[in-house]
């Protein structure tokens, strides 16, 4: 599935959480949808599910704009955070409507599923712990067998062991019969390994959009003595700069993989979690 | 700025290692102020008894010293204590792990003493 975003922009009343982005996301693959908290990563996935409407510009998938677009929205499964659903139902009665509702939807999948996180058909939503309830929204993404399926935070409540499962799930899920999956997650460090691509939303703009190969090889940590250090750094974006027992630490981003360091360089590749971190630091900077 | 520690060796050992390399390659000279324990502990992410830990063993070592009231320094002579501890190690750290996977590859000892000559 090809997601075509053209100058898209989304504002609440005053205030603007995405400005006039630009990127093309192609599928199957499965993606790393970061920022920091505000960045306007829900935004954005709220109207590629077609929930919501952009302010200005296009997001469109396959070609076709998806707002209120009721046969596209079949294509595309968005697990939200919370209130995927109505509290009176029963699972059963969910997974009934998944059914009505997904082209397709895969029963023996959800059904198998079910008992690998021990929910039961008659019980109520309103009745469930949170981490149940996540679990039954991560049921529902794997099963929709949507071209396009969103996980916006979707492990809220669930402890290691149950996102552990759902790493393994959607891995195996991909593997089968491959997606494109957008996958939003402030638990970097578990979940980067994972990722084949990653974009990294900063104060509604694209920061950082790459193969998350590439991100390991030109985003990286050089320590050593300020004059090696800046003439290694050369033109190249620096992200951060700090210093601890008079040595000079710099994270910076290369446009392509780097020359090699002189020897009396410290290299260091930097994790995604550390480097959103560092991101969120520099709020007001502008990179990329 | 976070240093990551890796997460083979105790984190304690691995404050004391960041310390010597820091004294062996020139960062901190004799006779300069080390940070604190608790700039330690924030710059590492860690609990600052953990740093403290690590610290301890050197101060142990005559490699730093602290004075009371004012903070931790270099000691005169730990430059020359660290490198003199470092060669000691030098065989069983670098040599031996060297030897053997020429070995394994079927690299004579000749042809990797001729390697070793052509590098300088």
């Amino acid at each position: 599935m090809n997601i075509k975003v053209s100058q898209l922009t989304k504002q609440y009343r005053n205030r603007k959480v995405l400005d006039e982005v630009s990127f093309n996301l192609q599928g199957p693959a499965i993606i790393g949808f970061l920022g920091h908290n505000g960045a306007g990563k829900t935004s954005f996935l709220n109207m590629l599910a077609g929930l919501v409407a952009p302010s200005s510009g296009t997001i469109e998938v396959e070609g076709e704009p998806v707002f209120n677009n009721g046969e596209l929205m079949k294509q595309v499964c968005f697990i939200a955070e919370t209130g995927n659903f109505p509290l009176h139902v029963s699972i059963g009665q969910v997974l009934t409507l998944n059914k009505l509702f997904f082209p397709n939807w895969n029963e023996e999948l959800a059904e198998e599923l079910l008992e690998q996180f021990s929910l039961r058909k008659k019980d109520k939503i309103k009745n469930m712990s949170k981490g149940m309830v996540s679990a039954l929204g991560i049921i529902t993404g794997l099963a929709s067998g949507a071209p396009i399926t969103i996980f916006d935070e979707p492990y809220i409540g669930m402890d290691a062991s149950g996102r552990q499962l759902f790493y393994e799930l959607l891995v195996e899920q991909h593997a089968l019969e491959p997606r494109t999956f957008i996958l939003s997650t402030h638990l970097i460090d578990e979940a980067s390994n994972l990722f084949e691509d990653v974009l990294i939303m900063h104060e509604g703009k694209v920061l950082v959009h790459q193969p998350y190969e590439d991100i390991q090889t030109n985003i990286v940590k050089a320590k050593g003595r300020q004059e090696e250090l800046e003439a290694y750094i050369g033109s190249s974006k620096v992200i951060h700069r700090s210093k601890f027992m008079n040595e000079h630490t710099a994270v910076i981003m290369h446009e392509n993989v780097p020359a090699a360091a002189p020897a009396s360089l410290k290299l260091e590749s930097i994790k995604l979690q550390e480097l959103m971190v560092l991101l969120s630091k520099n709020k007001r900077r502008e990179i990329g | 700025m976070n240093i990551i520690l890796e997460g083979d060796k105790p984190i304690f050992q691995q404050i004391k290692e960041q310390i010597e390399d820091a004294i062996i390659d020139g960062f901190l000279m004799a006779e300069e102020r080390i940070p604190s324990i608790n700039e330690f502990a924030k710059e590492y992410q860690i609990n600052p008894a953990t740093a403290n830990k690590g610290v301890n063993e050197l101060v142990d070592r005559g490699i730093i010293y602290k004075k009371r009231g004012v903070g931790m320094f270099v000691s005169s002579d730990a430059r020359k204590i660290l490198i003199e501890e470092r060669k000691q190690s030098f065989e069983s750290s670098y040599l031996n792990p060297l030897i053997s996977e020429a070995e394994r590859l079927g690299i004579t000892l000749e042809e990797l003493i001729d390697m070793i000559g052509r590098k300088k």
